[in-house]
């Protein structure tokens, strides 16, 4: 069982991205989660200044209807 | 908009795609009708044929279309503009899409003329519609440095209190006037040092160091002979490149915001220190960038226990950056002139030296007391009363306020005590041409633990603080350090509402400023990260957009301890006038016994004597 | 529309995201410019993200090479890898900027943010036109959910796929319903009230009446001319709906013997819509003994199938997925009566000898 199926519904990334648009950081975080095997990220909060951006990716293990890797075989 | 020119008003469509009617049209609705013009806002959930038949037959000029999120709704905003321009329609309309999700690039892919994201200001998009561009300066407000003294004036309120403060502030002055030790004279070298320097004198340098070095620790005289320093490593020339290359870059890009909303207090500090001056100079941006007023450097301890003062730009490998003029310097070149820069010097064998420092460095602020560095942090009391009060002169010749922080509170002394140093210290201060800044805490200290003031709120102990305080003086107030100290866990949440609750308390109370943390106040697996700053700026802006000029009430315990704090704080300075001595007292535990928790520091013992001049 | 045109306009337009419009794209430059065309590329959106917000998986951009034209925002030029020089600015904003034509100097991948309606890519092939050694060949690369100005191409190649629809049949089937639509005849043009008209409904009467209506578009009932029975000609230069067209249908009674209906484009009939219902409208129409005829041509050249679609895992994630694309070209092939190519399957080369034929015509 990976541990991915323990997750009850998503997992967030919480970071601060060095960069010098919103668009560049979004695509850096993205590219970030998607690296770390999550796919289907989206962004749920973003706010560029100074030398970057506060960020919050989302990536979704289990949605409402999956079959939930948490729940009984 | 009376004159020559004609005004002449647009005829505006706005069409709001959701059920729901869309608040961000209606507002922008509001503003272009005040501004003389026409507009027709249509009722939401009509079909894409209706609005289009709508756009034709008003004879509108330009159409603003709301997005709201959902399922399909790109597709409805691209059919309309599809069907727009088949109609023809968009030879002579100009059209606008605006609200969630929305950029340029998706304005673009369309079939828009603009796009305007969500948090677009109103205005922006009004300047649009008339054909003016737009700027946003009017928004940010010119950012000015603080001055957190204001209009204080120090008077006392407090007849008896002023009197024992005065008999005790002159003691201790004259005594010290009288006294010497390797900290004063490192301080005076360090500062002759600085002057040879600017005036090119390098020989002059060079002897002053060999004296310096004299007096130094041998681990801190190594570095100036180029010899590496234990747990720290040299930042190299390409580094400092690459630094100033990025604060080039960054800096235009800062354009910060008040974290305040409707009041110019408090002015908000955060605490810095990572360990490496580059990634301090980061967070100091992030800081800065996310509407800090000021920042604080926070240095390791272990240093302020060494004679002497490091040579070089050196990260350190743990918690807190180390105090050297090259890492100053460094700090410096980062921070925007409008923020307030606290470099302090509170404790350790180089207090008056750091102020020297801080004063060359361009440092806005610096922080001196005797108390907490001489029964919490080591250092023996009259070593540290001497070199503290050649501090304040120092202080005082760079016109460098400070404040005289309370942290012996987080040891276990109970406030009247800390309170009692505290002012002592704040009324030498004053004595000598000074302009001290009174720290208390508001924070969960052993006292309140054991005797119970914070079992029902958060609120009434810390507003007894400030009450006792302005029943004595009239000083500027910035309570630390951090706010809330104490109260945090490692939950990222609950340690921005602590932190924002209890700076939303010191801005109900009308002080002139708080140092807050981080949401990583309680985590100590590694050094405070950059999101942790936004987070609790996030917070603490949000608290005082919530309150705004509405104020937290006390309930009556607040004034009821106000007073006992008050009695409490004469009846220390009494004991401390009955003995004589401040030095004295801070040795026979009067301001701080061992069963509180104060124990007088060894470092630097018995290196005090008589001045030769 | 009036204008000098050397060289051919070919848009190239998707039904859904993942359709493989973008791989299409630099098929069709590819082999126009091995036969030694000039081209210019622009794009009616929006079009750089090299990863697809939604799913994660990367897209393809435009790759264009040294000598290419490109029209596309100023704000874009530095975005791709390949360098341009500016070298025309047709006065066209868009919501990134102004409009600049440039040449690709250093082959390499581009942005593309062109004129985004009608009258701004009107300006932008006029503008065009008048440059020495202008293009043998103008490129407009669609946009999501967009077709209205495709109405300015001489030809369509449409990219469907199976991120459209799984299912071969159904594809199958709407495709060809857009084939259908594609086909609609174009006017040869009579009769003086024509002449007269512009932007309004023209209605033609019996007794040889012509009334122009308020409106340009028929979207409704409201716009539907008044005496339906007496009716020989429509002429409606706007938008026009398949639900209108069933109504003018049921307004005379399922009889529109005797009766012309006159539209700007076939794209303005696709631009309310899905496919399915317009091409049911037309079959109405044409079913009640009705004409439907276009102002203006746009043929559709051809149709590229892309058998990959993006899925859904459970876990969240979207993985590559392809029907079987032999099954799904052979249903394709069997209802749509256009050339149908799988690229990537097949290669390029039967395209590009469609497009070159499209660009040795308009050389005339």
């Amino acid at each position: 069982m990976r541990a991915t199926d323990r997750v009850l519904d998503a997992i967030d990334v919480e970071t601060f991205v060095a960069c010098s648009t919103e668009q560049e950081a979004k695509r850096i975080v993205l590219e970030l989660v998607a690296g770390m095997g999550l796919g289907g990220a989206d962004v749920v909060f973003i706010e560029m200044a100074g030398p970057g951006a506060r960020v919050r990716a989302r990536a979704y293990v289990h949605r409402a209807g999956d079959r939930y890797g948490w729940l009984g075989r | 908009m009376v004159g020559e020119v004609t005004w002449m008003g647009k005829k505006i469509l706005l069409a709001p795609l959701d059920p729901v009617h869309d608040i961000g049209l209606k507002m922008i609705n509001r503003a272009l009708i005040e501004r003389g013009h026409e507009t027709v806002l249509l009722q939401p959930d009509l079909s894409p044929e209706e609005i289009v038949r709508e756009i034709a037959s008003s004879g509108c000029e330009f159409v603003l279309v709301g997005r709201t999120l959902g399922y399909g709704v790109a597709e409805i905003l691209a059919r309309v503009a599809d069907l727009a321009d088949a109609a023809g329609v968009r030879r002579k309309v100009k059209m606008i899409v605006g609200g969630m999700a929305i950029r340029p690039e998706i304005a673009a892919e369309m079939g828009y003329d603009a796009g305007f994201g969500p948090g677009t200001p109103v205005e922006e998009v009004v300047a649009y519609v008339e054909g003016r561009p737009y700027s946003d300066q009017a928004l940010t407000v010119k950012r000015t440095k603080p001055d957190l003294i204001g209009a204080h004036t120090y008077r006392f309120e407090n007849a008896r209190i002023e009197g024992l403060l005065g008999r005790i502030s002159g003691e201790v002055v004259s005594w010290c006037g009288g006294m010497t030790s390797p900290g004063v004279e490192r301080a005076r070298i360090r500062r002759r040092m600085f002057e040879a320097s600017r005036s090119g004198d390098e020989s002059g340098v060079a002897a002053l160091i060999e004296s310096y070095v004299r007096l130094c620790d041998p681990a801190v005289g190594a570095s100036y002979d180029g010899r590496s320093v234990a747990k720290t490593r040299q930042i190299t020339v390409a580094e400092k490149a690459a630094l100033a290359a990025h604060i080039e870059e960054v800096g235009p890009r800062k354009k910060p915001r008040p974290v305040r909303h409707g009041k110019d207090r408090p002015v908000v500090f955060i605490q810095y220190g990572t360990g490496c001056p580059i990634m301090d100079v980061a967070h100091i941006e992030v800081a800065e960038s996310w509407g800090a007023d000021g920042v604080v450097h926070f240095d390791p301890s272990w240093a302020a226990r060494k004679e002497g003062m490091f040579h070089g730009e050196l990260a350190h490998e743990e918690d807190g950056s180390l105090i050297t003029a090259g890492n100053l310097d460094l700090i410096r070149s980062g921070v925007m002139d409008s923020t307030l820069w606290q470099v302090r010097a509170h404790r350790g064998l180089n207090t008056a030296e750091t102020v020297v420092l801080a004063g060359e460095c361009g440092a806005s602020l610096t922080k001196i007391n005797m108390a907490y560095g001489s029964l919490g942090a080591g250092t023996d009391p009259e070593r540290l009363v001497v070199d503290g009060v050649e501090a304040i002169k120092q202080a005082v010749s760079y016109g460098l306020p400070f404040d005289v922080v309370t942290n012996e509170e987080l040891c276990g002394v109970p406030a009247q005590k800390a309170f009692a140093s505290m002012l002592i210290v704040a009324s030498m201060a004053i004595r000598l041409g000074g302009k001290p800044i009174l720290q208390p805490l508001f924070c969960y200290s052993p006292q309140v633990m054991i005797e119970g003031q914070m079992k029902d709120n958060y609120v009434d102990f810390n507003a007894a603080k400030i009450m006792a305080l302005r029943s004595i003086m009239d000083a500027p107030i910035w309570p630390g350090a951090p706010i809330g100290f104490l109260t945090h866990t490692e939950d990222r949440v609950q340690a921005s509402m602590t932190t924002a609750l209890h700076s939303c308390l010191a801005s109900s109370l009308g002080v002139d400023a708080i140092s807050i943390s981080s949401a990583d106040e309680a985590y100590s697996g590694g050094p405070i990260s950059a999101a942790a700053r936004v987070d609790t700026l996030r917070a603490v802006r949000e608290g005082f957009r919530f309150f705004g000029e509405a104020s937290i009430q006390p309930t009556r315990k607040a004034e009821a301890w106000a007073v006992e704090l008050a009695e409490g704080i004469t009846g220390v300075l009494e004991q401390v006038e009955r003995r004589g001595s401040f030095v004295g007292a801070l040795y026979d535990g009067i301001l701080g016994t061992r069963e509180d928790g104060a124990y007088p520091g060894r470092s630097g013992r018995g290196t005090v004597r008589k001045a030769n001049n | 529309m009036g204008t000098k045109r050397r060289g051919a306009v070919l848009g190239v337009a998707g039904t859904a995201k993942n359709t493989g419009k973008t791989t299409t794209l630099n098929g069709i430059m590819r082999e126009t410019l091995a036969r030694d065309r000039r081209i210019l590329v622009t794009s009616i959106g929006f079009d750089g993200e090299d990863i697809d917000n939604v799913t994660g998986l990367p897209k393809p951009r435009i790759h264009c090479e040294k000598g290419v034209a490109v029209a596309t925002a100023a704000g874009c030029l530095g975005a791709g890898s390949a360098r341009i020089r500016i070298e025309v600015e047709p006065g066209i904003d868009t919501a990134l900027g102004r409009m600049v034509i440039g040449t690709v100097q250093s082959g390499g991948l581009v942005v593309l943010a062109g004129p985004n309606k009608t009258s701004d890519l009107e300006r932008l092939l006029s503008a065009a036109s008048g440059i020495r050694d202008a293009a043998d060949l103008t490129l407009v690369d669609g946009a999501f959910a967009r077709i209205a100005p495709m109405s300015l191409c001489d030809a369509l190649v449409l990219a469907t796929g199976a991120a459209r629809n799984t299912s071969a049949r159904s594809l199958a089937d709407e495709t060809a319903g857009i084939v259908k639509v594609f086909s609609i005849p174009g006017w040869s043009g009579r009769g003086t009230a024509f002449q007269r008209s512009g932007d309004r409904i023209v209605a033609i009467y019996e007794d040889g009446r012509a009334e122009d209506l308020p409106t340009g578009s028929m979207l409704g009932a409201q716009d539907i001319p008044g005496d339906v029975g007496a009716l020989t000609g429509v002429f409606i230069p706007g938008a026009v709906s398949p639900g209108a067209l069933h109504l003018l249908v049921s307004a005379r009674g399922g009889d529109l013997r005797g009766c012309e209906i006159i539209i700007g484009a076939a794209t303005n009939l696709l631009a309310s819509g899905d496919p399915g219902s317009a091409a049911r409208a037309l079959e109405s129409v044409e079913a009640s003994g009705g004409r439907v005829y276009a102002m203006r041509e746009v043929r559709l050249l051809a149709v590229t199938v892309n058998p990959f679609y993006p899925e859904r895992l459970p876990g969240g994630a979207y993985e590559k997925r392809f029907v079987d694309p032999r099954r799904l070209l052979a249903e394709m092939r069997r209802a749509v009566r256009a050339p149908v190519h799988d690229v990537v399957m097949e290669g390029t080369a039967e395209l590009g000898s469609l497009v070159d034929a499209l660009v040795a015509d308009s050389s005339i």
